[in-house]
């Protein structure tokens, strides 16, 4: 991988096994490495199965602790002030860092939201965690937040509940929940996937948007050569949990050596 | 309108499929506060022709009626009215046990491969249960037929015993279009059959359906919300819009000749792998409607960049425009 | 092959108590179905006039539900009035029963405190209690059993047509159903015990047709749900008939629930059984059951207040056997819970 400059998140020889299960095949991530520079979008590519979510998962520490095993030479992320070993920190710092530091948003934003409780209790929810602003001035902030991603009507949408909007929508919202810390690093695991091409198009000029403004490093999990064509500086292509090809976007499209790249590649191409 | 569709040069063999003014709503909702006293009307007077040999692709974004329209024509919901053809039989009025006799001619192949697959049955069962529903298979010649189905589909025959949930996502739909093929349809109706696989894995099953499309001279309804793959996969691409179809095009024309704006805003919203398309500006194209709010004149004014004033008041109407349709204001020689 | 697998899940599971309560329903089961090999007033096997003769051995299959009518009397011994003790020699070759008295068999003095002859002591008429509370299991248990099985073929085929139906039929089953439910079952069965002679078959008539009404709501609401569900739609799909889309495709999806409240419905029927038994509408004296026993012991509080824990026991034994085998099962196959336990990625 190139080098780079000012690194926001480090991963070297990541490998995640999952206790539990009895058969061999319980490496998800057998070896991946890649650095994600500050303010930069890095685009984490494989076929389904390839360790690319759990891979998420271990850099935000959401893995069960009793049924996985995180290994890593490497497995820092860099706040203001300093380099956090993310593997070694408790479980009530890694709760302060997820949501202020790094954030994530899912592929199914209508499973990540709570039907019970209207998108601007969510919200604010997730605001007064970050931070020490009262009642009144979060749900303002709230508002603030559903107008910078695009939400329309934010005043009287901010008391509608999750199923009043559609999915694209419901995306929008997951962004504004994940920015109301102000990440350094958004993972965005296949969050775009399976939304019509003009809402997925939207919602990544959004995240394109937002990055400029805020400077939020993307790490970007996809299957889709498209969105990694329009959105990604470097890419990591994953096969079986390994790094097995990784550089900038030009040079992934342009002379992709790995067969795993080749198929992706191919696969895109084939369909225009 | 019918026999318009159906005189379309691009239809060889003769129309398979004719549903005319299909029109699917569900019950309205009077307890929620948004939809209060709507009935929602997810298909609006559909006309819609599948030639024999024909792979009709029926685009459109989620919620555009695209799904209820492909049950309503394999009977599985209730149509409020228009009829559906199959072959000239007028199937629309069919109940009981001729619809069921009937249901082997068109088969479906469901979005989400395992929620359509039975959850405690394996595979060989799932295949050979039509065979027994249907009695179309005598019992000694089952285990034959399903390893020939099985085949058929690219799948090995130690698969029989698996169960669902131990498959990838491509082998279980291979498994449903093995279920499906089991009663050698003449129609297969595939609701967005790729919509949840990574992308090679999307090529090898709609490689599959080309294949076993040759194999056994199926006709495809193909249903997806992907424009790029219809093109690719498709000779004729029908595309949806707030339960209208608002064009109809042969697949080779997509790229150049779309004239309603909504495909080519569509077509233009297709992210291509090459990073020269890297995404810079923001682009907005608006949200889908609601189904349950009635709008006035075209349902794609609030959206389109072209809007004219007529747009608001009047509903454009399909009209012949080159070899496809077309529903627009501002399309010359449309109404 | 699925089916030990789901044993092996059900056992194996973080749910122990399965294990126990099948082992305590196992235990009252066999004790039921071989009670005249344990305690009978005829031997196991005896030589009599010059032939080899099995008489507690032909009870206990005669016991049997359903094929046991078939199996024919053991000439002289099953014949009302023959008195097994008497007619044989002290020299003739017999092996007893580890309990020697019949239930009907007036053993001894009355109201005898336990001892080496009569484990359980004796009742108020004399008859060995360790002997009728073995052969009580057999009719509560029969009675309990057959009874739970004829709800759950009403409930099930009722609660499927009316979830997969829809409609008007729903409306209408749903309407009975509740009927059902509304009335005070324990009462409708004493209005109804009056008029017919107290018979075991009687009661699991009458337990069968008031206690199916939650497994056909079970069934109902499963089947609403399933109906909703792709792959019952796309079964629908391949033409296959109504019939065997509820059997074949939903009826196993509805199987853990229906087993879960089928066991808690043992557990109520042995309750109902008792308390119609205890109150004399339920099984006919002198034929014991765990509430005729339970009356018994009760007349007789002030003089003998150990012959309450017999019954007493058995039939809290049966009752926590079957709800501990009704929480294992939902326990095991909860998807909520069992999805929990799994890692999705």
């Amino acid at each position: 991988m190139t080098v780079v400059m000012d690194e926001l998140l480090a991963v070297d020889g990541l490998s995640v096994t999952y206790t539990s299960r009895r058969d061999s095949a319980n490496e998800a991530v057998a070896d991946t490495s890649f650095v994600v520079p500050a303010g930069r979008t890095v685009a984490l590519v494989g076929e389904s199965g390839s360790g690319k979510s759990t891979t998420a998962l271990a850099i935000m520490r959401l893995l069960p602790a009793r049924k996985t095993r995180i290994q890593a030479r490497r497995l820092i992320l860099h706040d203001d002030t300093e380099a956090i070993d993310l593997l070694s920190q408790g479980e009530k710092r890694l709760r302060r860092l997820r949501g202020s530091t790094m954030a994530m948003i899912f592929q199914q934003p209508q499973t990540c939201m709570n039907p019970l409780l209207t998108v601007g209790r969510q919200i604010t929810e997730s605001l007064q965690l970050h931070s020490s602003l009262s009642k009144k001035d979060a749900s303002g902030r709230a508002i603030e937040l559903l107008e910078e991603v695009g939400i329309a009507d934010a005043g009287r949408r901010v008391d509608c509940f999750p199923h009043q909007f559609s999915g694209g929508m419901l995306q929008r919202i997951m962004i504004a929940v994940a920015l109301a810390g102000k990440p350094k690093l958004l993972i965005a695991d296949e969050a775009t996937s399976g939304l019509d091409a003009s809402v997925q198009r939207q919602i990544l000029c959004l995240l394109r948007d937002v990055q400029e403004r805020l400077g939020t490093a993307i790490l970007l999990i996809t299957h889709d050569m498209g969105v990694v064509a329009a959105m990604a500086d470097y890419v990591c292509v994953l096969d079986r949990g390994r790094t097995v090809e990784a550089g900038d976007v030009s040079s992934i499209f342009g002379s992709a050596r790995h067969v795993v790249t080749r198929r992706l590649l191919q696969a895109a191409q084939r369909k225009l | 309108m019918v026999s318009d569709f159906c005189q379309n040069p691009s239809l060889p063999g003769g129309p398979l499929l004719e549903a005319e003014s299909i029109r699917v709503a569900y019950p309205k909702r009077v307890n929620s506060r948004t939809r209060h006293g709507h009935t929602l009307v997810a298909v609006r007077d559909v006309d819609l022709c599948i030639g024999v040999g024909e792979t009709l692709a029926l685009v459109g974004e989620s919620g555009c009626g695209k799904t209820s329209l492909g049950l309503a024509l394999l009977r599985l919901i209730a149509l409020e009215k228009g009829t559906v053809r199959f072959d000239g039989r007028d199937i629309t009025q069919l109940r009981g046990t001729s619809l069921r006799c009937f249901r082997s001619k068109m088969q479906m192949v469901f979005q989400d491969s395992r929620g359509s697959l039975h959850p405690l049955m394996t595979v060989a069962q799932i295949i050979a249960d039509p065979l027994i529903g249907n009695a179309a298979e005598r019992r000694a010649e089952l285990p034959r037929r399903t390893d020939e189905l099985l085949e058929q589909v690219g799948l090995p025959p130690e698969f029989k015993n698996r169960r669902a949930h131990e498959l990838s996502g491509g082998q279980r739909q291979r498994v449903a279009i093995a279920r499906a093929l089991s009663l050698r349809p003449q129609l297969l109706v595939c609701d967005e059959p790729v919509n949840a696989l990574d992308v090679p894995a999307q090529v090898g099953i709609m490689e599959l359906l080309r294949k076993l499309k040759r194999l056994h001279t199926l006709s495809y309804l193909f249903i997806t919300h992907d424009l790029e793959l219809a093109a690719q996969y498709s000779d004729r691409i029908a595309v949806m819009y707030a339960g209208r179809i608002v064009e109809t095009i042969s697949s080779v024309e997509i790229a150049e000749k779309a004239r309603h704006p909504y495909t080519q805003m569509l077509w233009g919203s297709i992210l291509r792998p090459d990073p020269a398309e890297r995404l810079s500006e923001f682009t907005s194209f608006g949200e889908p409607p609601a189904l349950f709010e009635r709008i006035e004149g075209c349902p794609y004014h609030p959206r389109c960049p072209l809007a004219l004033s007529r747009c608001r008041e009047v509903e454009p109407s399909l009209a012949a425009v080159g070899r496809g349709h077309v529903a627009c204001h501002c399309v010359d020689g449309c109404s | 092959m699925s089916m030990s697998l789901t044993m092996k899940k059900l056992l194996g599971g973080p749910h122990r108590g399965v294990g126990a309560g099948l082992l305590l329903a196992g235990s009252i089961m066999l004790l039921g179905l071989t009670a005249p090999m344990l305690a009978f007033d005829q031997p196991i096997v005896c030589h009599y006039q010059g032939q080899l003769c099995f008489p507690a051995m032909v009870a206990s299959l005669r016991n049997l539900p359903l094929i046991g009518r078939a199996v024919p009397l053991s000439r002289p011994f099953g014949l009302a009035g023959f008195d097994a003790k008497g007619a044989l020699d002290q020299e003739a070759f017999a092996i007893w029963p580890p309990i020697p008295f019949g239930p009907f068999e007036l053993a001894d003095s009355p109201l005898k405190p336990p001892s080496a002859d009569h484990l359980l002591g004796t009742d108020d008429r004399g008859r060995d209690v360790a002997s009728r509370i073995i052969h009580a299991t057999t009719v509560s248990a029969r009675v309990a059993l057959c009874a739970v099985l004829l709800a759950g073929v009403i409930g099930t085929s009722i609660g499927a047509v009316a979830g997969y139906s829809g409609g008007y039929t729903d409306l209408v089953l749903s309407r009975v159903i509740e009927v059902f439910v509304c009335f005070p079952t324990f009462f409708l069965l004493l209005a109804v015990v009056v008029w017919f002679e107290p018979c075991a078959d009687y009661v699991i008539l009458l337990i069968g047709l008031t206690q199916w009404t939650s497994i056909a709501r079970l069934m109902r609401a499963e089947c609403v749900r399933l109906k909703s569900r792709q792959f019952i739609l796309a079964a629908r799909g391949t033409g296959i008939s109504e019939l065997r889309l509820i059997g074949r495709h939903m009826l196993p999806c509805a199987l853990a629930p229906l087993c879960v409240a089928m066991t808690f419905a043992t557990a109520d029927a042995v309750l109902i059984e008792a308390g119609l038994s205890w109150l004399g509408f339920g099984v006919a004296p002198p034929q014991p059951s765990w509430g005729t026993m339970l009356r018994d012991a009760y007349d007789q509080m002030r003089a003998a207040p150990l012959l309450l824990y017999p019954p007493c026991l058995m039939i809290l034994a049966a009752v926590t056997a079957f709800h501990l085998i009704g929480s294992g099962i939902r326990k095991t196959f909860d998807t909520r819970t069992s999805q929990l336990c799994e890692v999705r990625v």
